[in-house]
């Protein structure tokens, strides 16, 4: 089972991110449950997995995250 | 960054009595001259050992005023086996199973704990024993995090009240290297 690999984060998530935090939509609180998420080194499948945070969720493929969705949009691949 | 292992001991001790631990101590000049005591580690006689050999204060210093220090692979693999999956929570693991953990965390938790907890804790973490003081290090293991959850708080508050776009992209990088451990650079 991989790690995710962060370095491979792409840009326009980050970005995507950053402005959801700066604009409220995400809290404090949201950024440490991910933190602590990511601090634990979750193991993930090799194909497709989404992580629900409740309030917004993570998607990706293998090592690779590749978004992050809001606590609407539905989540696709294994849920882990 | 250094790459080595280093280990702090630390002993309570009566404030200002003189360290005869290494060259230059906390309470005693060169010269001889008491130096004043340093405020959050006052009454702490203390060493910094690195490898054979001592770090000198203005080493200990330098050390200090990094950003992170990194444990060995070895070390967080003993603190892993000792307190549990917890140990993750002080910082993020590289590749080579070496963690940084963050300099200001581990002084605000250091600060938190009272002398002789902390010297427990030191003495712990240098027994190669499970020992009756664990729960010192416990508490020290689970202050650094804690002290990690707060400077993400009181970062994303800066960043969300932050009026100069500019500035608050600069403290949206911190977020990121606090959460995702990785510098990204564009």
């Amino acid at each position: 089972m991989p790690r995710i690999d962060w370095r491979t984060l792409p840009r326009n998530v980050r970005e995507h991110l950053e402005d959801r935090l700066r604009t409220r939509q995400l809290t404090k609180d949201d950024m440490l449950r991910l933190m602590e998420w990511v601090l634990s080194r979750p193991e993930v499948p090799e194909g497709s997995w989404c992580k629900d945070f409740g309030t917004f969720k993570l998607a990706g493929e293998g090592k690779y995250p590749k978004t992050f969705l809001s606590k609407e949009q539905p989540c696709y691949g294994e849920r882990i | 960054m250094a790459e080595y292992t280093s280990r702090i001991s630390a002993t309570a001790s009566k404030p200002g009595t003189a360290s005869q631990k290494g060259v230059g101590s906390a309470s005693s000049g060169v010269s001889g001259v008491p130096l004043p005591t340093l405020g959050p580690v006052s009454g702490l006689e203390w060493s910094c050992t690195v490898g054979p050999a001592m770090l000198t204060f203005v080493q200990f210093l330098e050390e200090l005023s990094k950003e992170e220090i990194a444990l060995s692979p070895s070390e967080v693999l003993q603190m892993r086996q000792r307190f549990g999956d917890k140990t993750l929570q002080m910082g993020h693991l590289r590749e080579d199973g070496s963690m940084r953990v963050p300099v200001d965390c581990i002084i605000e938790a250091v600060q938190s704990l009272e002398g002789r907890k902390l010297g427990e804790a030191i003495e712990t973490l240098k027994s190669d024993q499970m020992v009756s003081m664990l729960q010192s290090v416990d508490t020290l293991v689970e202050r650094v995090s804690q002290a990690r959850r707060r400077k993400l708080e009181r970062t994303v508050e800066a960043f969300q009240s932050e009026q100069n776009d500019k500035r608050a992209h600069g403290q949206w990088s911190e977020i990121e290297k606090m959460v995702f451990g990785v510098e990204f650079r564009d």
